[in-house]
């Protein structure tokens, strides 16, 4: 059943799923809900790059309960990052459309009541924006713009852009500290992170990493982040406590083409989605060792990864088989594959809310 | 002006300083490097390719070809064929004069709306002979040579990837991709019987997916299906990663940025005594050379750690040879330099750019 998002005015929602955002749902960030309840009621949020949509799946089932269209002119623009505030009310999609030279009205920031599904605000994102993440508090949302090599941030209260600032070129992964005091952002051309002071509201230094960062996601504790380089088949490990300094550099292998990733609930295991080569790898975070390759039953060229926040259910977003494969951690098998729409991008998940 | 910026550099006057560390980077590493080997001959041999596929594409077309492709036609007169120009020069004048004019037959008739067949065919012999003494036959048929040469056709301006993207903006030259695509499928070929079987079903999968659905046909869908390209990047990047695996052969140069930094200035600096004996034309396939791996690895790099020298390099660059405006490089409107340096200064400056962008990135 689709729903479709009219920019700036209310929806009707009466033939969407009854129940479905009713309660409101709370980001896991990556890897733990922040402000909500965690009721055990999980939903998955897939953005589908092709079909200008997102997929919702409901994780008790693992059923598609409902799409939310973002665009009706799928092919022209597109959702990619997204992220859940932490008092569960909204979802912010990434928009943009597939001319990146050029800055279109298209180039924004989506939030959406999960509620209504009503557009609450847009926040003009010239430049197109990838992928995004949201501050602890959920004042602020952190973006990376793709095609003009910045980082911007947008206070959600005024839906105002408050800062940009240069970062490399075609910036992609994007994440704000658990504790609220840094963000990061990847760029794939430049093979750099660039780290920015959300207190200062400056840019502290580049990071050269690995080459072609794709994704970065920080450890629970905000001591550690970890960086995914498709080309140069590594994690690197920036600690942040030592000047935000590369410590090390995990191998993966050459051919292993990593890109999301999301630390799990415990903080123990990394999830590295390696999205050429249709693999998941589990990293023990302990010892910076490669613990288990998922593979069989993935889905094709796996690009987004999460994980439920009790832990027990990874999900992959699969760009060319459209769908999300469900991994169990007890056994790191995949239990079952869930067709979406094409292009599947990148994946989220939020909690429903007790009541 | 390097000397102020090598100065610059040394007094660690960065607004932004790098942060990682040498040893924190656990090189990971193939057994065969054939960039890092022969990157001047891989530069040649991408030219006498790049050639070849202008000349599939002129013939793939009823005539008069649509007006938009015929500037994509015209880099086999120029750059492309400055990449080897030089040498073939001065091995087979002869050749090279025959060569020059049958290749500028070619555009004559495109120009004119004409049959190209014949034209195209007598320059694609003349290109074979070209290839045969241009490159030493013992590099050449070596494993990890070809599989270099793949992948700059996967990879490279105007190849499988680049192609696709490129027609975003200019339509016309999604043909290239078109050629492109179905030379590596003939030179995977040679490769092959190297691959494990899963890798050479998967290779066939990816190349059936790249020839059959995003280019099966030369010229380009119009509206162009823009959501595509990241697409057809992915499978590119895929078929890459297994002819690497395939022959054990890095090919990716910007692994490790420092050393590639190091490498440019040693690859062009025999270019520069080149240009100092007044061999223009070979002179310039040096800088070619180096240029590509310039743009691709170093440009973004050196702009947020060290501008000064990305902003040397791209004054110098095309002062020195012919560059085309991209999107993220900014390489136009290059001032004129009052300071009228000889190509050989020009050359030793770049190599110098190279010697402290190694030291920046370090």
């Amino acid at each position: 059943m689709t729903i479709r998002v009219a920019f700036g005015r209310a929806l009707a929602v009466a033939t969407f799923a009854a129940g479905l955002f009713g309660a409101g749902v709370a980001s896991a960030q990556g890897v733990v809900p922040r402000n909500a309840v965690d009721t055990g009621n999980y939903r998955i949020y897939v953005a589908n790059e092709y079909n200008a949509d997102i997929t919702v799946i409901d994780t008790k089932t693992d059923e598609v309960i409902g799409t939310i269209a973002i665009s009706g002119r799928p092919g022209v623009v597109r959702p990619r990052g997204m992220a859940v505030s932490p008092d569960g009310k909204t979802i912010y999609v990434a928009v943009s459309d597939f001319h990146p030279e050029y800055e279109v009205p298209e180039d924004k920031i989506v939030a959406i009541d999960v509620k209504t599904n009503q557009v609450l605000q847009e926040f003009r994102a010239g430049g197109n924006p990838e992928r995004i993440s949201i501050t602890p508090d959920g004042k602020q949302v952190w973006a990376s713009l793709e095609a003009i090599a910045q980082g911007a941030g947008y206070d959600l209260a005024t839906g105002t852009q408050f800062i940009n600032f240069r970062v490399g070129v075609e910036a992609e992964g994007v994440a704000v500290s658990p504790d609220g005091k840094w963000v990061y952002i990847t760029a794939e051309a430049t093979h750099t992170t660039t780290v920015f002071d959300i207190a200062q509201n400056k840019i502290l230094k580049h990071v050269l990493v690995g080459n072609r960062p794709r994704s970065v996601a920080f450890s629970l504790d905000s001591t550690k982040a970890y960086v995914s380089a498709e080309i140069g088949g590594t994690i690197s490990v920036i600690d942040v406590t030592k000047n935000h300094t590369q410590v090390a550099s995990i191998n993966l292998g050459l051919d292993s083409r990593p890109v999301e990733l999301v630390v799990d609930p415990a903080g123990k295991y990394l999830y590295v989605a390696g999205g050429g080569t249709s693999a998941i790898y589990v990293i023990d975070l302990a010892t910076n060792k490669v613990v288990n390759t998922i593979k069989e039953k993935l889905g094709r060229r796996p690009w987004g990864v999460t994980i439920t926040p009790d832990g027990k259910k990874v999900y992959t977003a699969n760009g060319l088989s459209d769908s999300v494969s469900v991994i169990d951690p007890s056994c790191m098998c995949v239990v079952k594959n869930i067709q979406v729409g094409r292009g599947a991008h990148s994946v989220q998940i939020g909690v429903v809310p007790a009541g | 002006m390097l000397n102020s910026v090598s100065r610059w550099v040394a007094a660690g006057a960065f607004a932004l300083a790098l942060g990682t560390s040498a040893s924190a980077q656990e090189a990971l590493t193939h057994k065969y490097d054939p960039f890092f080997e022969n990157l001047l001959y891989q530069n040649q041999v991408y030219g006498l390719e790049m050639v070849g596929q202008r000349l599939a594409m002129a013939t793939a077309f009823q005539p008069p070809v649509n007006p938009a492709l015929v500037p994509q036609l015209e880099r086999m007169e120029r750059r492309d064929y400055a990449r080897f120009h030089g040498t073939l020069k001065e091995r087979n004048p002869q050749l090279e004069t025959q060569l020059t004019a049958a290749l500028h037959d070619v555009m004559v008739g495109i120009q004119g709306g004409k049959d190209v067949a014949q034209q195209a065919a007598k320059a694609r012999q003349l290109l074979q002979q070209a290839s045969e003494i241009i490159v030493d036959k013992n590099v050449r048929d070596t494993p990890p040579f070809k599989a270099a040469v793949l992948a700059n056709l996967l990879m490279a301006n105007d190849g499988v990837a680049e192609a696709f993207e490129d027609a975003i903006r200019e339509n016309w030259g999604f043909p290239n991709g078109w050629a492109s695509v179905r030379r590596v499928e003939v030179l995977w070929k040679e490769l092959e019987p190297m691959a494990t079987p899963a890798v050479r079903e998967e290779a066939r999968s990816i190349l059936d997916l790249l020839k059959n659905s995003f280019y099966a046909q030369p010229a380009p869908k119009i509206p162009f299906p823009n959501e595509e390209a990241e697409d057809v990047e992915a499978l590119a990047h895929q078929m890459v990663t297994l002819i690497e695996t395939t022959v054990d052969a890095t090919l990716y140069m910007g692994r490790d940025l420092p050393k590639l930094a190091d490498y440019l200035a040693k690859v062009l600096a025999p270019g520069c005594d080149v240009y100092a004996k007044g061999n223009k034309l070979v002179g310039d396939e040096y800088v070619h050379s180096v240029l590509d791996q310039y743009r691709v690895n170093l440009a973004g790099v050196l702009d947020l750690v060290a501008p000064e020298l990305r902003k040397e390099a791209q004054q110098q660059f095309p002062r020195l040879v012919e560059v085309e405006y991209d999107f993220y490089e900014g390489f136009e409107n290059v001032p004129p330099d009052p300071r009228n340096l000889t190509d050989e200064q020009r050359c030793r400056e770049l190599v110098n750019m190279f010697t402290e962008a190694k030291k920046a990135l370090l």
